[in-house]
């Protein structure tokens, strides 16, 4: 079946920028229909280069460029035109890159949703990797935990990366942060890797900030992403510590902690900060550079695990406010596996300086538990692109000084950050637009097109003439106004029931991760972004559905989740409901979330349904400041393509293709279990 | 230091555990009861950390 663009997309890139697209109407992308042009044979080696930008949308990349924003982009379009790009099922990063690295989709990669569900245990889990406990219990010893064995993080994507083939064959290969790839999969001599998204920080968490603060109006607690702390200053200072690391050797597990102190001047917007052996003094509204510290699990220095951190002093006076970074693995001394070998990381951070190593660094949960201010968080996500833009530039250096056959794909993840927190900006008017706001995506777009005019300026030489160059995105954006309560529509429709149906929306509020349902009477439940399970028996541990009844009980709710229609616009709701075996190819289907909820383009699961919790509401406005989203209709939220070489004539490419294409542009037959088609 | 602690089993359960000890291949039926254990054990330490589980799970900007 061929892709089809959705109307919207395909109706917005037409009108604003003249390039080929398939057709408009319904369809899963299943692979270029054309049958792929050949290439010449490269009479150089060949090399390749791509850049990966999280959440490029075709929509606002046609716009800028028409506007004059992206001229680079706009060369390399002029080339291959500016491609949509189809998307994962469901369109969430991890699954996307999944598809993109295996060439495989879901049922072959087993990456579903961002949040995996353990059908015995009926709990989620992340679903990139996975912490195996040691095989045996800690030996007890008062009170230390004597550990008998290692705990294992494990990769829980399956299929063959692309770039092991890649290697397989004496290609060299560099893989910078590319997602879902933690921990990083070690490939041959030739092959150098840095996990990104799926990468921890220290405490093992995808990101947790700390707060310090005498400041009475920020109210102390844990918050999603961070803890905030209340701090006294005595005799002008303030004496806290850092949590680190749990301390799997103490019993209880208690975080290892450093101590730190601040001292901030009374009478100008200045502190000191001491830590470790750090002394930084600090302007309020300042950024520290990053900050070693080290976290002892036993007396004396006997175990110590470092990391390293960034602070902001948001305020000195008349209070302070001290926000610290989520504890990042030092890429200079890893204490956990981020790069494959385990020693490009300390290499890389010894040319480069040390840089974020945590996934998605760009601290949206700051922004959202109101810590930054929005332009707060536009700095910061900036300093993560000023470090991958100092990191691309030593990258693509080393890739022009090293002959022969190369591959370089480069990940930026601030396109994607920066679109989830603005899009309620971008769309703003009159009295409620802030100009800077609503043109940082602008911004964003113009900064990712630099780097693009580098990597186009390297590739002029003529030992890179040949040098094939991609630019892609693993989904697009949509502005997510509206929440839809997948489990209210369950209950509702008779297939979930609650222990206490009666429960208050207080009381649903609390049961999260699914502890108000009545498993032996529930047949069907929502828990993830995009992910709807059936209760089968024999698989859920409470499970109540006859396993021959499944099928047509998912079609079934299927079908009337394309009627569910929003009352306030008529508008349908979810636009994109999917059988798995409808969609998905490979051993893994059996995994599968029963159901594929794709919402129409502005709606999405909402924060309650994602984490298991059953609304008494339907529909709600979504008013957090995360107001961007893409975790809906595949059809609605492509990705970008773009080459500095022509495309298949009439290609509608999906992620899929993308593998096969750099095989076969190395001259490496892919194996079958890759589904794609090359798109030049 | 290191202590080890007794416990009481049913004459019944214990004949059980020796049968099932040997068709199961463990060496002596001590191994049988002390690696069931072990598993139930593991249960619970993983029940304690689905609290871990879900803090990292918040840490993801998609769920609140």
């Amino acid at each position: 079946m061929n892709l089809r663009v959705g109307a919207a997309v395909g109706a917005a890139l037409a009108a604003t920028f003249f390039f080929p697209i398939a057709g408009i109407g319904d369809g899963i992308g299943d692979g270029i229909a054309a049958e792929a042009a050949p290439t010449a044979a490269p009479t150089t080696p060949p090399r390749m280069i791509v850049l990966g930008v999280d959440g490029m949308d075709p929509v606002l990349l046609a716009r800028f460029m028409a506007d004059g924003d992206t001229p680079n982009l706009k060369r390399l379009a002029a080339t291959s035109g500016l491609v949509p790009l189809a998307t994962a099922v469901p369109p969430q990063s991890p699954v996307a890159w999944s598809d993109f690295i295996t060439g495989m989709d879901a049922g072959g990669h087993g990456i579903f949703d961002f949040v995996a569900f353990d059908r015995q245990t009926l709990s989620p889990y992340l679903s990139i990797a996975r912490v195996e406990p040691p095989a045996r219990q800690p030996l007890a010893v008062g009170r230390w935990r004597i550990p008998l064995g290692t705990e294992r993080t494990v990769l829980l994507r399956h299929g063959q990366a692309f770039w092991e083939l890649l290697d397989r064959q004496g290609i060299p290969t560099t893989m910078f942060q590319v997602p879902a790839n933690y921990p990083p999969v070690p490939a041959g001599r030739q092959s150098l890797a840095i996990s990104g998204m799926g990468t921890p920080d220290l405490r093992g968490t995808a990101g947790t900030f700390s707060v310090y603060t005498n400041d009475p109006k920020i109210k102390p607690g844990s918050v999603s992403g961070g803890e905030i702390r209340r701090v006294k200053i005595a005799g002008g200072v303030i004496r806290d510590v850092l949590e680190g690391p749990p301390n799997g050797l103490v019993a209880g597990a208690p975080f290892a902690t450093t101590p730190f102190t601040v001292r901030a001047d009374p009478v100008n917007p200045v502190a000191l900060l001491e830590i470790g052996d750090q002394r930084v003094l600090l302007n309020a509204g300042e950024w520290s550079g990053w900050l070693p510290v080290s976290f002892d699990l036993l007396p004396a220095g006997m175990a110590a695990v470092p990391g390293m951190v960034r602070v902001l002093l948001k305020q000195a006076s008349p209070y302070v406010t001290l926000y610290v970074s989520p504890v990042n693995i030092d890429p200079r001394n890893p204490a956990q596996p981020i790069g494959a070998p385990p020693e490009w990381a300390p290499e890389l951070a010894a040319r480069v300086g040390p840089f974020y190593t945590e996934e998605m660094p760009e601290d949206t949960k700051a922004l959202t538990a109101g810590i930054f201010t929005p332009r707060e968080f536009i700095t910061q996500s900036g300093l993560v692109l000023a470090e991958r833009r100092q990191i691309l530039r030593a990258e693509l250096a080393r890739f022009q000084r090293t002959p022969g056959p190369n591959f370089l794909f480069f990940y930026l993840s601030t396109v994607d950050q920066r679109h989830h927190m603005l899009a309620r900006e971008m769309a703003a008017t009159g009295a409620a637009r802030d100009a800077v706001l609503a043109e940082a995506m602008r911004q964003t777009y113009r900064e990712v097109d630099v780097m693009v005019g580098w990597i186009l300026a390297a590739l002029q030489s003529e030992a890179e003439s040949q040098t094939a160059f991609m630019v892609m995105s693993d989904h697009g954006f949509a502005h997510w106004h509206t929440q839809a309560h997948l489990n209210a529509w369950l209950e509702q429709n008779g297939y979930l029931v609650l222990k206490d149906p009666g429960s208050s929306p207080a009381q649903r509020e609390r049961d999260e991760w699914l502890t108000g349902i009545d498993w032996q009477r529930t047949r069907a439940f929502g828990i993830g972004l995009n992910s709807l399970y059936l209760n089968v028996q024999g698989r859920e541990r409470e499970g109540i559905v006859p396993p021959a009844e499944r099928e047509a009980l998912a079609r079934e709710i299927v079908a009337r989740l394309g009627t569910w229609r929003d009352p306030a616009t008529g508008d349908l709701v979810v636009t994109q409901p999917l059988v798995r075996e409808d969609i998905y190819h490979g051993p893994r289907v059996a995994e599968a979330p029963d159901v594929l909820v794709g919402y129409a383009a502005g709606y999405r699961s909402s924060w309650g349904s994602s984490t298991g919790k059953v609304s008494a509401l339907l529909l709600e406005p979504n008013t957090e400041p995360w107001s961007g989203d893409h975790c809906m209709d595949s059809r609605a939220v492509p990705g970008i393509l773009l080459a500095n070489r022509p495309l298949v004539a009439g290609a509608t490419p999906t992620l899929r293709d993308l593998p096969v294409t750099i095989l076969k542009f190395f001259g490496i037959e892919s194996p079958a279990a890759m589904t794609g088609n090359p798109v030049f | 230091m290191f202590g080890k602690h007794k416990i009481a089993i049913d004459k019944d359960l214990w004949e059980k555990i020796q049968v099932i000890a040997g068709v199961a291949g463990y060496s002596s039926p001590d191994e049988f009861v002390l690696h069931a254990l072990e598993k139930q054990v593991a249960e619970f330490a993983a029940a304690e950390s689905d609290e871990e589980i879900r803090k990292k799970l918040r840490g993801l900007g998609y769920i609140s």
